[in-house]
């Protein structure tokens, strides 16, 4: 028998061996327990900070969207001013 | 471990279903204790590892962060072999940790668990003390839980062809077979 066939054959019969463990009784409770007793994760938190992002990029679009309007209305007067002024 | 729809309830649990969750664990910790008992051999590391393992997957899937690529018992098997091999190399950081420290001790209140399966376990531990846990893991996953390649592959998370050379390194640093009758 080939090293690889005996270790083969050892595996096998403690794999047969090892298949009645079990968990101790009450074990599903006590990861229940531990699983409440971890931190939440907070999935709606990621979200809100996302949504507080969006809002934040939108204001600010709208604030240099305002201004650059302005901007334009002012050029725009002293061009028409300067084209009565002109005789 | 099939017999239920683990993606529904793992769908169940995304959306805040804690009892999905418990339908999980219920139908899938005696096949993840084993693996996990077989991966550390030794009852009370596998019980916190599994425990720390079942916390993780719950965050998870609360999160969002199971994506679906694979099945949910394959993502469970990735997580718990993880967080084994993780307790694996930090136990062996531990200066007390030698092969004989670590065999199984039957542990008082494993009244559904026979005694010969303890001695097994213990011999296996011994048997595979000298492999590295990501040797280990692989060891345990192909030949001693009777997955395939590409099965192991898709737990480890790594290629066909690393599966195959990580066990041949495994099988070379085995104990040599002296004791066995």
């Amino acid at each position: 028998m080939t090293l690889e066939r005996q270790q083969d054959a050892r595996l096998e019969r403690l794999a047969r061996a090892t298949d009645d463990l079990a968990p101790p009784e009450g074990f599903e409770d006590r990861v229940m327990v531990a699983v409440y007793r971890a931190p939440q994760p907070r999935a709606w938190l990621g979200r809100l900070a996302l949504l507080g992002c969006f809002a934040a990029a939108a204001g600010t679009a709208v604030l240099v969207s305002r201004t650059e309007q302005r901007q334009l209305d002012t050029k725009t007067l002293s061009v028409l001013d300067g084209l009565e002024d002109t005789p | 471990m099939a017999e239920v729809d683990l993606s529904w309830l793992a769908r169940q649990v995304a959306a805040g279903d804690a009892q999905a969750f418990r339908s999980i664990v219920h139908h899938t910790q005696a096949r993840l204790y084993r693996l996990t008992v077989r991966l550390l051999g030794n009852p009370s590391d596998a019980e916190d590892t599994l425990q720390d393992a079942y916390v993780k997957a719950y965050q998870a899937l609360r999160e969002e962060r199971f994506d679906g690529r694979s099945s949910v018992q394959t993502w469970l098997y990735r997580v718990v072999t993880n967080t084994a091999i993780d307790a694996g190399r930090r136990r062996r950081l531990r200066p007390v940790a030698s092969a004989e420290q670590q065999e199984a001790e039957p542990p008082q209140e494993h009244g559904t668990s026979k005694a010969e399966a303890w001695a097994a376990l213990g011999e296996l531990n011994t048997w595979l003390a000298r492999l590295s846990p990501e040797q280990r893991s692989v060891l345990v996953l192909r030949s001693v839980e009777g997955f395939s390649t590409s099965e192991t592959a898709a737990i480890l998370g790594c290629s066909e062809g690393a599966v195959e050379q990580r066990l041949l390194r495994a099988r070379a640093n085995l104990m040599p077979l002296k004791e066995e009758p």
